[in-house]
């Protein structure tokens, strides 16, 4: 479980060091309209010049102190909320990378990182707000009341009634207003979200003459938008006049009963103006600690979200006494009456099996969403079988050590994602140690060698986020040279080339074939002819195995693989 | 309070808004310039011109300025009857209790009008900046819509988007909203030195002397904060594209068992991100207990000097102590206040920049006065066109086409020949740079675009499906479609299977972007929406690539039944979908290098003969 009290012990020195000096401010705030009755009351009758002066120079240095510790405290409100931000975002993402494909389909990579930056951020601020608040304002308050009963017991009623109004007040409005904003920024998401369909169909738009429609449409949520925020803006503006009324009021009933209490002597002059004083300090203080509740009901749906990601719990983990699998280890693999489903309702695979010798090459093939991906994220295990094995060298690859798994199988996943660096810190990701000429084979093999060298940096080329600086094919061919340093035993093409032209695909798997003898090769495609020279070909369709076997066994005897292929092929049948 | 708060809902500047949108044709950067320094003559011309856009509005402004006016001036009054009363408090048995009251009575008439017009200034101040504001984006909106094709391509869709939204958002709060706080800073300040000096010019010297003090430091501090928080701001842009990117490619990581070294990267920016913003977090919080540092010391100079002052002279009483009390205490509020305005003034400035930029981007030429093309056989002539994005890098040179009624027309090419460019230029979503092109012996730019994009019916690669059902997804081009009308144009396009398979049929909502349906879906009702309305021409832009071949076979027959009698251009990398045009245009580099149909090009072992073989020799 998620405990924020857990990161507040790592610094506690500071937690509790600067609330307790803050504390130092909040007393001299409290002494100071005491001092200064003082100079009203006895230095002006009296006329005591030394007198006067000595306050005064007491008051200015508490002043002084009264600043310095107040910097104090912020310096330990920063370092802690920032150091417990810094704390959890790093144990939020360490947990998120030990998480299986299960756990994480189940969310966005904006819900992660939305948790990660900017619920991470509500909990700092409110940490930091706390650390500078907690004390003061209830110690002003607290304080104030007392230090106002100490001078007139009579008068200080005033305070005791208005004090509860004026809190429900400022909590009212407050709490009026936080739903509202909700509804905001929902509005404010439909703004962006017409607005960015409307950029990105802007052809669409213009072609079917549709300008006048989509402004329309954008009327409606523009002025949705703004009417919430009128409304937000209604409300908050009825705060400050209301807390004015309420603080003149309560002045006035302090002048008045003072005087009353003066005529009978039971005050003095200067006491009303400390009392004045008191009540001004009362009523800040009573803003901050509205606010601070807002707050802490904000960050408590911010600490439910962060909650949840340390809630999650991988699903797919090493066995207690798992065995490592030699990197250099022959690659049968066989898989034994293999079913999977994503939701125990709908099955992709079901009671599948096959024998894949070592060092052969297997295709799998089918239409979209026919379940090709699934079938390879099943061996480096991205996801369990949910019955049945699979096999690497007679063994079930659950008793595998997972690193020494993924070591061993290699996989080209169907995007082809680069991350932001140069082509060299991509080619080492799967092996931090590979030599130059390790990479420089693997760009030859995956057909890269040529355009790689071409640039002017060569291998040191940067590479923007998401390798936007390169075409699809050349990004296609760049991932399946990353897949293929550090020498895998299993190879997995998913629909890795299919951005590239025949003739490069073709000397792709010519080169792959000649290369890797050893490796385990599976290429999954839709383009038969990328396929056909495979030594078993699997023909999935609509999560079913429909067929296996040689390409001319499929033609004859798989309907589903002959459609496919006529399909493709029509110029040369007909 | 209630001003700075009105409006978290924002964006975070960082958060990518959206993917980059690729951009269609090789357009050259619109590129949007950034300048560094405003002058201040260009900040008031910027000021100028905010002010009047929102004019519809302006008496909103009137209101809530004359409104500030009256309710500052109430503020500061009533401290002057709260001191009276009070010197009317002398000791035991000399109270004069007519006089408390009668003050009293005056404090409580200025607290009700300072409190009606503080509400009315708020009020006002909200309708003007948000009605302001509602009007910036929407014509923001229209100019997306009037603005050359080139502009929207030629711009990341998430920077125009963040212009709108952002920008237009620190421009209110900075730019709109300070109108406001400056004004009832300034009114406080100025009035608050005239009440003083009314009252007692020594004391209000005291005063005066020591606010430059207030001013320097809540200026450092801005200052200081302000760049930090940018710091923060970019560094937070910094960690939230790094998560993205590795959580997005979390495939990858585990697959290479790259967990550690992401962790040990993500700690080096984590750490960055710590340093900075605890530094902003540090000196911001420090504006709140330097003002009252500040205001403290104001507070003793004045009990100090008034003290002194009634001691030696007697020229003062203790209610105008008081009363001068409290003027202290409210006089260095407005100088923290209008140096945070000021740096939000300076945000809002670059905004401004920003948003103007938008909106000075020229309109296409106008269609007004051109006629309109009111029905085409589909005669489409193209005469010496010459066509380039940026004058450096030419483009389509000299390009002549005669395209006869009912006749297909394939264009094939390698990346970047210029297939697409030719369709921008049909559907004049772009405008030659020479020559012309005829429609029925009709210029184009001779016609109105409306008119002439009614005779296309437009099928692109890059499918667009907006957030709504999917019955109005395929009615956008007809909206008063019949649903009999629908559900046929669906069957003919092969959609209507899948769509009968979703549990709300045709009404079955999709999400923005189409999140829910895979490619080939989505692109199965962009053809829908072109069957529903029938157009005389068709332009297929890669219409099927998103589609397996098998279900591509399965629409062939319906797209054929579709381009009977109908002029087509169709742009395709797959060369078995236009063996049967009547004429194929080979591009490379911007030039038609051969024509002829799939047999004379075959003949002529050109180019073409070399794509086709490269995709069907038998490797």
């Amino acid at each position: 479980m998620f405990k924020l009290t857990n990161y507040l012990k790592r610094y506690k020195g500071r937690v509790v060091l600067g609330p307790l000096i803050k504390f130092l401010e909040a007393v001299f705030d409290l002494v100071t309209p005491i001092l200064v009755a003082l100079i009203l009351d006895k230095g002006i009758p009296s006329g005591d010049n030394v007198y006067i002066i000595t306050v005064s120079i007491i008051v200015i240095v508490m002043n002084l102190l009264g600043f310095a510790s107040a910097i104090g405290c912020s310096k330990c409100a920063s370092t802690v909320s920032r150091g417990i931000g810094r704390d959890l975002r790093k144990d939020m993402y360490t947990k998120i990378t030990t998480l299986s494909s299960v756990e994480k389909d189940k969310y966005t990579t904006m819900a992660f990182t939305n948790r990660i930056v900017h619920d991470v951020q509500q909990v700092e601020n409110a940490i930091s707000m706390t650390m500078r608040q907690l004390t003061r304002a209830p110690f002003l308050l607290l304080g104030s009341t007392i230090a106002s009963f100490i001078i007139d017991p009579m008068l200080s009623v005033v305070f005791v009634v208005l004090m509860p109004i004026i809190l429900l007040v400022i909590i009212s409005i407050m709490k009026k207003t936080s739903p509202l904003y909700l509804e905001s920024k929902v509005n404010l998401d439909n703004v962006s979200n017409v607005t960015r369909e409307n950029l990105s169909g802007n052809r669409v738009v213009r072609a079917f003459n549709k300008q006048e429609h989509e402004l329309e449409r954008f009327n409606k949520v523009n002025t949705a938008y703004t009417k919430s925020n009128l409304k937000i803006g209604h409300i908050s503006a009825l705060m400050q006049p209301i807390l004015l009324l309420l603080v003149n009021i309560g002045t006035i009933a302090v002048v008045y009963f003072g005087g009353v209490r003066v005529n009978v002597g039971g005050l003095s002059q200067g006491q009303i103006i400390s009392f004045i004083n008191y009540f001004t300090l009362i009523s800040t203080a009573l803003v901050s600690i509205a606010r601070i509740i807002i707050v802490f009901t904000r960050t408590g749906a911010s600490l439910t979200r962060i909650g949840e990601v340390f809630a999650l719990n991988p699903s797919i983990t090493n066995n207690s006494n798992a065995i490592l699998l030699d990197k250099n280890a022959p690659s049968d693999i066989e898989f034994k009456n293999v079913s999977f489903s994503y939701n125990k309702v709908k099955y992709i695979l079901n009671g599948f099996s096959i024998k894949i010798p070592a060092g052969s090459t297997i295709g799998v093939i089918g239409g979209t969403g026919s379940g090709k991906s699934t079938l390879v994220n099943l061996l480096p295990r991205f996801y369990d079988v949910s019955s049945g094995e699979i096999l690497i060298n007679g063994v079930n690859i659950k008793k595998y050590d997972m690193v020494s798994l993924r070591e061993y199988v290699s996989i080209v996943p169907q995007n082809p994602t680069l991350f932001k660096g140069t082509i060299e810190s991509n080619l080492k990701f799967r092996d931090k140690n590979a030599s130059l000429q390790d990479m420089e084979n693997a760009l030859k093999i995956s057909q890269s060698y040529d355009f790689v060298q071409e640039k002017p940096d060569g291998i040191k080329t940067k590479v923007e986020r998401g390798g936007t600086n390169f075409s699809g094919g050349q990004r296609q061919r760049l991932t399946i040279a990353r897949a293929l340093v550090g020498n895998p035993k299993i190879l997995i093409l998913d629909d890795s080339s299919s951005a590239l032209d025949f003739q490069t695909d073709y000397k792709l798997r010519r080169d792959i074939t000649k290369n890797l003898k050893d490796t385990t090769k599976i290429i999954v495609s839709q383009r038969t002819n990328s396929i056909k020279d495979s030594d078993i070909i699997i023909v999935l369709d609509n999560g079913n195995v429909v067929g296996v076997g040689k390409h001319d066994e499929l033609l004859h005897s798989c309907d589903v693989y002959k459609e496919i292929y006529n399909s493709q092929n029509k110029v040369e049948v007909q | 309070m209630g001003k700075k708060n009105t409006n978290p809902a924002k964006i975070s500047k960082n958060t990518p808004l959206m993917e980059e949108s690729p951009v269609v044709s090789p357009v050259h950067k619109f590129e949007i310039t950034k300048k560094k320094h405003l002058s201040l003559k260009k900040s008031l011309g910027y000021a100028k011109r905010i002010i009047s856009l929102g004019k519809p509005y302006h008496n909103f402004l009137y209101v809530a300025l004359i409104s500030i006016f009256i309710q500052t001036f109430f503020e500061l009054l009533a401290p002057v009857y709260i001191g009276k009363a009070i010197d009317c408090i002398v000791g035991a048995g000399n109270v004069n209790f007519n006089g408390v009251i009668t003050n009293s009575l005056i404090v409580i008439g200025c607290t009700l009008i300072n409190v009606l017009f503080t509400y009315l200034g708020n009020f006002f101040t909200n309708k003007y900046c948000f009605k302001s504001a509602q009007h910036i984006r929407k014509l923001m909106f229209k100019k997306f819509n009037k603005v050359p094709l080139k502009f929207v391509d030629g711009n990341q869709h998430g920077d125009l988007l963040s212009r709108m939204i952002n920008d237009v958002e620190l421009m209110t709060d900075g730019f709109l909203e300070g109108l406001s706080s400056v004004t009832n800073g300034a009114v406080t300040i100025i009035g608050t030195l005239i009440f003083m000096f009314v009252l007692n010019v020594p004391l209000a010297l005291v005063v005066l002397v020591l606010t430059p003090l207030s001013l320097l430091i809540s200026a450092f501090i801005a200052k200081k904060s302000f760049k930090l928080f940018a710091a923060q701001a970019k560094t937070e842009g910094e960690i939230n594209g790094y998560l993205e990117e590795m959580i997005s490619g979390d495939k990858l990581v585990t697959a290479f068992n790259y967990q550690d070294d992401a962790i040990e990267q993500m700690e080096e920016i984590n750490h960055k991100y710590y340093k900075v913003a605890e530094k902003a977090e540090f000196y911001s919080s420090l504006s709140n207990p330097a003002t009252r540092f500040i205001n403290g010391l104001v507070y003793i100079m004045v009990a100090f000097v008034g003290a002194m002052l009634k001691i030696r002279y007697d020229l003062i009483s203790v209610g105008l102590i008081s009363s001068f009390l409290s003027y202290a205490n409210s006089f260095g509020k407005p100088f923290s206040e209008l140096s945070t305005e000021f740096t939000e003034l300076q945000a809002a400035l670059a905004s401004c920049e920003r948003i103007f930029t938008v909106l000075d981007a020229k309109d296409e030429p106008s269609d007004k006065d051109l006629t309109e093309l009111a029905s085409t056989d589909g005669n489409v002539e193209i005469k010496d066109v010459n066509f380039s994005y940026s004058p450096k890098q030419k483009l389509i040179e000299n390009f002549n086409l005669k395209v006869q009624p009912g006749q297909t027309i394939a264009i094939v090419g390698p990346t970047g020949c210029g297939k697409t460019t030719l369709i921008n230029l049909l559907m004049r979503f772009y405008d030659v740079t020479s020559g012309a092109i005829l429609v029925d012996d009709n210029d184009i730019t001779k016609i109105t675009r409306r008119s002439l994009r009614n005779k296309y019916g437009m099928v692109l690669q890059e499918t667009w499906i907006f957030a709504g059902t999917i019955r109005e997804n395929i009615a956008y081009g007809k909206p008063n479609a019949t649903d009999e009308e629908i559900k046929e144009a669906a069957r003919l396009a092969g959609a209507d299977d899948f769509i009968n398979k979703l549990t709300y049929g045709y009404a079955t909502k999709i999400t923005e972007g189409g999140g829910n349906l895979s490619a080939g879906q989505k692109q199965l009702l962009c053809i829908a929406r072109v069957m529903l309305i029938k157009p005389p021409m068709l332009i297929l832009d890669e219409a099927t690539s998103n589609i397996d071949t098998r279900t591509e076979m399965k629409i062939q027959n319906a797209f054929n039944t579709l381009m009977t009698g109908r002029t087509t251009f169709i742009v395709a990398h797959r060369l078995s979908t236009i063996k049967t045009a009547d004429k194929i245009l080979v591009m490379n580099k911007g030039n038609v290098i051969e024509q002829g149909t799939h047999k004379e090009l075959l003949k002529l072992k050109g180019f073409y003969y070399e794509l086709y073989n490269s995709q069907f020799s038998k490797i």
